[in-house]
């Protein structure tokens, strides 16, 4: 028992010594930023630091989740969202700085299939429409977001639909919980085609997933978008607004096209 | 730096949690069995719901409990603390999931003592407070190690809650489960396959540590107990 106690001794004192080392007292911004600009935005930090002239921290996450902690009074300066409504709603309720929204970027959707897949060549709207008909009926499993919290997912039924070819697979679907999942299943072959972001297709090894066809803008309901603001919470607002200057500046833009965004 | 840090961070998280679990649980579990408490089974219910509930859904009750809206939040803030977002939300997580599996383990282990021990200690003129220290939590510690063992585990491996409640903040609040996820999300498989080694090896060592302190445990205990007293010994 006395070692025991003595175990526990010494891992307090172990936490707590290296705790107290670890705070700071450096000014920053915290930017909550969707789960697909995590890599885009880790290799933006450094230069995005020196503009700012403070520590840039992120908090990546689901949008929904994100907005629900700013809706709570997480300290939050900066909400990147890779989705309109959650910042809509926000914006309803006074909870980011009118005037500061920015839709930044946009994405599109993409069928990907396994490296030895043939593209579509349709040429014509209608050509690529029987393309993607006769190969939806040939293949036993289409993996996509589950359309209820996965925007990827989502914006693949508004696609199909528009295609008219929904009720092709729509037995067919496997959802997954994140539209990295679906990317997963397509690499490891679990199911034969997924439909996912241009920017996580661009993102999976090469050679692992092959594009076969890209959902043109105009075949999806609501646009895609991603809008940033500063939260109307912040204590440092104009750090804040120069983050976002920052993010519409050339160095951000390269990163964000180089990672397969599009820019507005 | 980037893999260090979560390792760090996770370690501390686990080992905090872990520490206020034990002092918790164990105290509980102690006053529900020695006392009468009114609505026993009603609290034993609400510690364990965590159990029961998706993480993300107890870190989505943490988090509006520790939100500035909640009264506890606006008083927190009103200290000039602020929870959410710091790696205290992270043990606060960790501790809430993993005080079930404390709670229940350290019951078991309270209930598997000989009262005639502790009576017998009692007529020898023991406080109850040495009582509990001196005898049944002596004969009690395979099964509080046990669940100290299992309530580290759960703490390390946390992730919905704390992913909640505490974010996903790199460097800051993202525990070796979180950065291990965003590594898998990513491809950085090198990231992911340290992250892994590290867990396991930590679950490695957990496990080491808890059969050297059961060994230890029953070497002390020889003399003998209520069943073979006055039996010849083997």
């Amino acid at each position: 028992m006395k070692s025991v106690a003595a175990t526990v001794a010494l891992s307090f004192a172990l936490v707590f010594g290296s705790a107290t080392a670890a705070a700071g007292q450096q000014q920053e911004i915290l930017v909550s930023a969707a789960a697909s600009l995590t890599d885009v935005l880790s290799g933006l930090a450094p230069q995005a630091e020196k503009y700012v002239g403070a520590k840039v921290l992120f908090n990546f996450g689901g949008s929904g989740a994100l907005r629900k902690q700013i809706e709570e009074g997480a300290p939050v300066d900066v909400f990147f969202s890779a989705s309109v409504e959650d910042m809509a709603t926000l914006q309803a309720k006074g909870l980011v700085v009118a005037g500061t929204r920015e839709d930044l970027l946009s994405n599109q959707v993409v069928l990907i299939g396994g490296p030895a897949a043939e593209p579509l060549h349709g040429a014509t709207a209608a050509a690529a429409r029987d393309d993607l008909q006769a190969l939806l009926e040939k293949t036993d499993l289409l993996a996509i977001g589950n359309p209820d919290t996965v925007p990827a997912g989502r914006y693949a039924v508004q696609a199909l639909k528009r295609y008219g070819v929904y009720a092709t697979v729509a037995s067919r679907l496997a959802l997954a919980g994140n539209v990295r999942e679906v990317l997963q299943y397509v690499q490891n072959g679990s199911a034969p085609l997924g439909i996912v972001f241009a920017t996580d297709a661009l993102a999976a090894p090469a050679g692992s997933v092959k594009q076969l066809f890209v959902f043109p803008q105009g075949s999806l309901e609501t646009p895609i978008l991603y809008p940033v603001a500063v939260v109307s919470a912040s204590k440092n607002k104009e750090k804040a607004a120069r983050m976002i200057e920052f993010l519409k500046g050339d160095p951000a833009r390269n990163a964000f096209r180089a990672a397969g965004f599009i820019l507005k | 730096m980037s893999l260090f840090s979560p390792i760090l961070l996770s370690v501390r998280v686990a080992f905090l949690a872990t520490a206020f679990t034990l002092v918790v649980g164990l105290g509980l579990a102690r006053l529900f069995a020695s006392r009468a408490v009114p609505l026993r089974r009603i609290w034993e219910a609400l510690i364990l719901l965590p159990m029961v509930f998706p993480p993300t859904i107890t870190g989505y009750l943490l988090l509006v409990a520790l939100g500035k809206r909640s009264p506890l939040g606006a008083l927190l803030s009103q200290l000039g603390l602020s929870v959410v977002f710091t790696w205290t939300a992270a043990v606060i997580a960790s501790f809430v999931v993993s005080l079930p599996l404390m709670f229940q383990n350290c019951k078991a282990a309270l209930a598997g003592v000989d009262s005639q021990l502790e009576d017998a200690a009692r007529t020898l003129g023991l406080r109850e407070v040495r009582v509990f220290f001196r005898v049944t939590l002596p004969l009690a510690t395979p099964g509080i190690l046990s669940g100290t063992a299992l309530s580290f585990a759960r703490a390390l491996g946390e992730f919905g809650a704390t992913l909640m409640v505490a974010g996903n903040i790199p460097g800051r609040t993202q525990t070796i489960p979180l950065a291990l996820f965003a590594a898998v999300e990513s491809g950085r498989s090198f990231e992911a396959n340290v992250l892994l080694a590290v867990t396991v090896a930590l679950s490695f060592g957990l496990v080491a540590v808890v059969s050297i302190y059961e060994r230890r445990g029953s070497g002390k205990r020889r003399m003998p107990s209520a069943e073979n007293r006055g039996q010849p010994r083997p």
